[in-house]
């Protein structure tokens, strides 16, 4: 070790104690800053999680297989994967997917007696789609495709689209869309059920129907758009393994398009990266605010020390070491708070994230985000080295006024300043 | 070959209504183991000489040449270095660190010198000793009397055995008592150590002391005197 280095330590260590209250004021406001920024991004963190886990369980699934020109929107009602009874079968058969289901997709008017509106028509398997996914299960009132809807022509309509349109179990609406020779259908409905989306946009924007209705309205038996498809959960859970067994499924069916949900919807895994980048700014802006608060901290102190540093300079301490003493002083007198702010920081996000922080009085207002109500904060432990390195970095930053200060000074003059 | 010359020695301060001439045309020499004095009233130039000499200022015009090495070549960096290996400070106002036990004032210019733990301690126990401070080591600066921290100041300035010591009014803040203790305690350095002292004052007590006395009015060397 550098000589001397040690002893700057010392000093500079016992410096910062020199006026614990001015200092311990800077290491509580470090500690909650801290504190305050990893809540904030465990807090985000969670919202997004259960946001995107939400949207699995409601839709969007591990991972969709397709023809190429395929559409979300049902747009291209041609792009039909023939057969797909037997890719169902044979994606069952996967040892690593947990489940499948068939969607036909198209887009249609929907007319009820106070209104209309454009939504997504989906023929899907009941049962299956009672298998992949909580919408079939989430139901305020009504029943989810029941054989005997078939009779009757049963649709499953989101609930904010109901209150839009007035609707209720058992009221006729009525589904324009053309089918794949454009040939334009009217049809007659009847309101089986309202599910509960957790998004409101999701309520408004599909409405369910049986798919072998569908499928012979349309003229197309035996299709679907889409196969939504669920894998083991270990390998879901990583971006890296659910790729990997999308690469294998691709391999299984070269003529058709496999992709994960985060290619499919990629806006949902971006928005989990940028808000944590996002986040970390405003912790770095937060941090940089308190850093001037350190760095007046630290040239008060240069002032009130003025005669000892010229003294230390005139028995031979170098400019260098100067510079060290001041830089050691500031990242100690942040350091402190730091490991503190770590501490609560980690152990408040262990002990949300056990527990769950209710929003139950704005659950409307969620909802239309698609976020529940029950968040739990994401314990974000990969976060907690930038957040060293960033305050780090800031408190070396507050350090060099201070230091530049502490070098300037002449040590004849400071000697004799009072 | 002198320890310490100084040659048409001038420093002048540029002020704003007009120079002043602080330290003009000195010239002497200083040899080892001396205990001198620099005399004189307010505002003489003694404590500027002072500076000159430990290289804390640059002359305007002339030379101080140390151990044959002219200060006056030597850069800013390298001029802290050498007052860190060569020059031991006393100062009026003690200016010991408050953060550091009296034991690591004593060893602070030998740690930066990164001499080992075990042998500045010894040493600066040593100097403890000969300062009456044994007991002392480990009291912080606010928990000693000025005439003992001043003589821990004292302590410090030997401990890296330095050609010499510069002191600046070292008794001007000091009781007689305190005073004559750290006279004597002085005194009985320069004997044991051989160390060169050399003081800036008008303490009547330090000019009784002195061997050597240069006595200064307007930055000029007015006259030197000598004792047996």
């Amino acid at each position: 070790m550098t000589p001397g280095l040690v002893l700057l330590l010392r000093m500079a260590w016992r410096n910062i104690w020199r006026n614990p209250v001015r200092s311990s004021v800077v290491f509580v406001s470090m500690g909650l800053g801290v504190w305050a920024g990893l809540f904030l991004m465990g807090w985000a963190s969670g919202i997004n999680d259960a946001r995107v886990q939400d949207a699995i369980d409601d839709y969007l699934a591990h991972g969709h297989v397709h023809v190429a020109g395929y559409t979300a929107d049902g747009t291209n009602l041609r792009a039909l994967l023939p057969n797909a009874f037997a890719a169902v079968a044979q994606l069952e058969a996967r040892p690593d997917v947990r489940g499948v289901t068939p969607r036909l997709q198209v887009p249609a008017m929907v007319q009820a007696a106070l209104g209309s509106s454009g939504l997504l028509l989906q023929g899907v398997d009941p049962q299956r789609e009672a298998q992949l996914f909580t919408i079939p299960h989430r139901l305020p009132d009504g029943a989810f495709l029941t054989d005997t809807a078939r009779e009757f022509n049963g649709v499953v309509v989101g609930q904010a689209l109901a209150k839009r349109l007035d609707l209720r179990v058992g009221d006729p609406v009525v589904f324009t869309y053309q089918d794949t020779a454009a040939t334009v259908h009217s049809t007659l409905y009847t309101v089986e059920g309202l599910y509960d989306g957790t998004s409101n946009l999701t309520e408004e924007a599909v409405a369910y129907v049986r798919l072998d209705k569908l499928a012979t309205e349309l003229g197309v038996p035996e299709a679907a758009h889409d196969l939504a498809f669920r894998v083991d959960p270990s390998a879901a859970r990583q971006k890296e393994s659910l790729e990997a067994v999308c690469a294998q499924i691709q391999e299984d069916f070269p003529e058709f398009r496999v992709k994960s949900w985060r290619k499919t919807a990629p806006e949902m895994g971006y928005v989990d990266e940028i808000m944590a980048q996002a986040l970390l700014l405003f912790m770095g802006i937060m941090l940089l605010a308190m850093a001037f608060g350190i760095l007046n901290t630290m040239l008060m102190a240069i002032l009130e020390r003025q005669r000892e540093l010229g003294m230390l300079m005139a028995v031979g301490l170098t400019r260098q070491r100067v510079f060290a003493l001041v830089v050691l002083e500031t990242v100690l007198l942040t350091g402190i708070g730091l490991p503190f702010g770590l501490l609560l920081g980690h152990a408040t996000l262990v002990f949300t994230n056990r527990t769950g922080i209710s929003l139950e009085a704005f659950a409307d207002g969620l909802a239309e985000f698609g976020i529940s109500p029950v968040i739990y904060p994401q314990v974000v432990t990969h976060w907690y080295l930038p957040v060293v390195a960033l305050v780090f970095v800031l408190s070396l930053l507050a350090s060099l006024m201070p230091a530049r200060k502490a070098v300037s000074l002449n040590p004849i003059e400071s000697m004799r300043a009072l | 070959m002198s320890l310490i010359t100084l040659s048409h020695l001038r420093k002048v301060y540029t002020e704003t209504a007009s120079d002043v001439v602080a330290v003009d045309s000195v010239d002497l020499t200083l040899e080892a183991g001396e205990f001198a004095a620099l005399v004189g009233p307010s505002g003489c130039g003694k404590t500027t000489l002072l500076n000159l000499i430990g290289g804390l200022d640059r002359p305007t015009a002339g030379s101080v040449v140390v151990s044959g090495t002219d200060l006056s070549t030597l850069s800013d960096a390298d001029l802290v270095r050498f007052r860190l290996e060569h020059i031991g400070f006393v100062f009026q106002a003690y200016n010991l660190i408050p953060v550091l036990t009296a034991l690591e004032n004593t060893v602070f210019i030998l740690e930066l010198q990164g001499v080992p733990a075990a042998e500045r301690n010894r040493r600066g126990m040593e100097l403890l000793e000969a300062v009456g401070l044994a007991d002392k080591a480990h009291h912080r600066p606010a928990q000693l009397s000025g005439g003992q921290q001043q003589r821990v100041a004292v302590a410090r300035a030997l401990a890296s055995k330095p050609a010499f010591v510069l002191a600046d009014e070292p008794t001007a803040n000091l009781d007689s008592k305190s005073a004559s203790t750290l006279l004597d305690i002085m005194a009985d350095l320069n004997r044991t150590e051989g160390t060169l002292f050399l003081f800036s004052t008008h303490d009547p007590r330090v000019v009784d002391r002195a061997r050597r006395t240069f006595h200064l009015e307007d930055g000029r060397v007015l006259r030197e005197e000598r004792k047996a």
